[in-house]
């Protein structure tokens, strides 16, 4: 191992990297920052440290966040249709349609007569089934396997 | 797809719906009001999108309160000087300014963020049913409301009275003026 | 026999006041009014119970709650009539005011239990629901007269204070359930 900048060193010649580098990495995260948490480096690194703690935290609530416009943008769809959110995605479970609610929310908005007729799948099940005490209309040309449960049965 | 741009507008126009606040719970149409003006009722909603609708609502003047909330609730404010605090309570609250309820209890609903007073500019009441022309002309769909408004006896016509079954049959044994008061002298069956 | 004595006094001062009930005469079995005729050129006072036919003054229509005409049975088999609803989930509120008039007379009182056959447990229900009535002011031309001889209007605009606003009140069941009465 030859060591040629400790040698160097050794004489004072060499102190390292300038200060400035260091200080730029940090910088580089607090550009946005309001008053002196953007130019001091003694503030803004505390200001970082505490940003990305945030971040870290707030890494698995983003997922319940989108969870939650999520279901308020499903319920809206459902509601146009005449049912409830949770009326909605309980009868689709029992039906074994395993539909995200990502897909959920991309057919809402992009494709809504596909979700008019996911709804009307619910819908027939309900009224077959009776999950829940509602007087719906029942909708036209679906069949589903809960028509024939007495006949399975047997 | 030449269409495309006509999609956009006709999906982030402005819908106008109106509320009859009639015989309603101020409290809970004002939870449901203030989903219409977020954009809540749409599929495309997201909170930084501005895709609120206008609501107008009339018959302000008769909206319902639980109970006995006319009289024990109370309005608080304060002047900020010593001994600046007033109570004025519901029913005087109401006399005052007949739209006032019903806009407070929107805003209490609202997200407390700084474009809840543009939201609440798209929220037209009225106490009565006399709304000018330029707002009604806009308007194409009804919120439905969640309460049944009860009907008052003068209200109905005696044939409707009459025509309704009774329930029970009077007994053979009775003398009708038992049923006198202490002060009437004449008591009437209807 | 001092307090029986004293208690039979009592009674029969009570009835005194009441010279109505003194008098008997006519038979008992029907159903009928009492009018009272003045005759000021001969100076004199009649007194007679009028019989009243009930199909006539409170119509025809009643309904067969247990399935067989009520004047077959005897008066003990009356069944109440909010009871005999309950069992066909029609559960009675403040606001079928055309059903709540049935059992009022036009002053706004409850009929005894012994005209309105109720049972006790339907009647402390009906006493709520006419409260409520009256305070929502859905029967306000069923009101006391005033010392005046008239009556109070009925318009509810024209009410004290807090009570000339619409309220409105929980089912009679859910507010049980709360234990909240007004």
């Amino acid at each position: 191992m030859v060591h040629l900048t400790n040698t160097l060193n050794r004489f004072g010649y060499i102190h390292g990297p300038h200060r400035i580098y260091k200080r730029m990495q940090v910088f580089r995260f607090t550009w946005h920052y309001y008053g002196r948490h953007r130019r001091c480096y003694k503030l803004a690194v505390q200001r970082l440290h505490k940003a990305w703690l945030h971040a870290t935290r707030n890494r698995k609530m983003k997922g319940l966040l989108y969870k939650e416009i999520w279901q308020t943008r499903i319920d809206a769809a459902c509601k146009e249709h005449g049912i409830k959110y949770f009326e909605f995605t309980e009868s689709l479970t029992r039906q074994n349609i395993h539909l995200n609610h990502a897909v959920l929310n991309d057919l809402a908005i992009y494709e809504p007569r596909t979700f008019k007729s996911l709804c009307n799948v619910a819908k027939q099940h309900i009224v077959n089934t009776g999950l829940y005490n509602l007087t719906l209309e029942e909708p036209e040309g679906v069949f589903n396997r809960s028509m024939f449960t007495d006949e399975l049965k047997q | 797809m030449a269409f495309n741009r006509v999609k956009q507008w006709t999906t982030f126009a402005r819908v106008w719906y109106l509320f009859d606040a009639k015989w309603q719970d101020p409290i809970i149409s004002g939870r449901v009001l203030s989903k219409y003006l977020l954009g809540k009722n749409k599929p495309i909603y997201s909170v930084g999108s501005d895709c609120g609708d206008y609501v107008v609502v009339i018959n302000s003047k008769e909206i319902a309160l639980k109970d006995d909330l006319w009289r024990t609730y109370n309005y608080f404010h304060h002047t900020g000087y010593a001994k600046g605090a007033t109570y004025t309570p519901a029913w005087e609250y109401h006399e005052n300014d007949p739209t006032r309820i019903i806009k407070n209890c929107t805003k209490n609903a609202l997200p407390p963020k700084i474009y809840r007073n543009s939201l609440l500019s798209r929220l037209l009441v009225f106490p009565d049913d006399k709304v000018p022309k330029d707002v009604i002309k806009n308007i194409t769909d009804q919120i439905q409301p969640s309460m049944t408004p009860p009907k008052r006896l003068t209200e109905f016509s005696e044939d409707e009275i009459q025509n309704f079954p009774r329930l029970f049959e009077w007994p053979k044994e009775f003398i009708i003026d038992d049923l006198k008061g202490e002060n009437n002298q004449t008591v009437k069956i209807i | 026999m001092l307090k029986i004595a004293k208690n039979s006094l009592k009674l029969s001062a009570n009835s005194c006041l009441n010279p109505i009930r003194q008098i008997s005469l006519s038979s008992a079995l029907n159903l009928k009014r009492i009018e009272k005729t003045e005759d000021k050129t001969t100076n004199t006072i009649t007194i007679e119970g009028k019989y009243i036919d009930p199909k006539e003054t409170f119509g025809t229509g009643v309904l067969d709650l247990t399935g067989q005409c009520y004047q077959d049975t005897d008066e003990a088999v009356r069944p109440c009539a909010f009871c005999e609803l309950e069992k066909r989930d029609i559960k009675v509120q403040y606001t079928d005011v055309l059903v709540l008039r049935q059992f009022l007379t036009e002053n706004g009182q409850i009929l005894p239990r012994k005209v309105s056959g109720l049972c006790k447990k339907q009647q402390k229900k009906l006493i709520v629901l006419t409260k409520q009535a009256k305070h929502a002011g859905l029967i306000l031309n069923l009101q006391p007269t005033l010392l005046d001889g008239t009556k109070p209007s009925a318009d509810h605009s024209k009410r004290f204070k807090y009570l000339k606003w619409n309220t409105y009140f929980d089912d009679y069941e859910t507010m049980k359930r709360n234990k909240k009465f007004l």
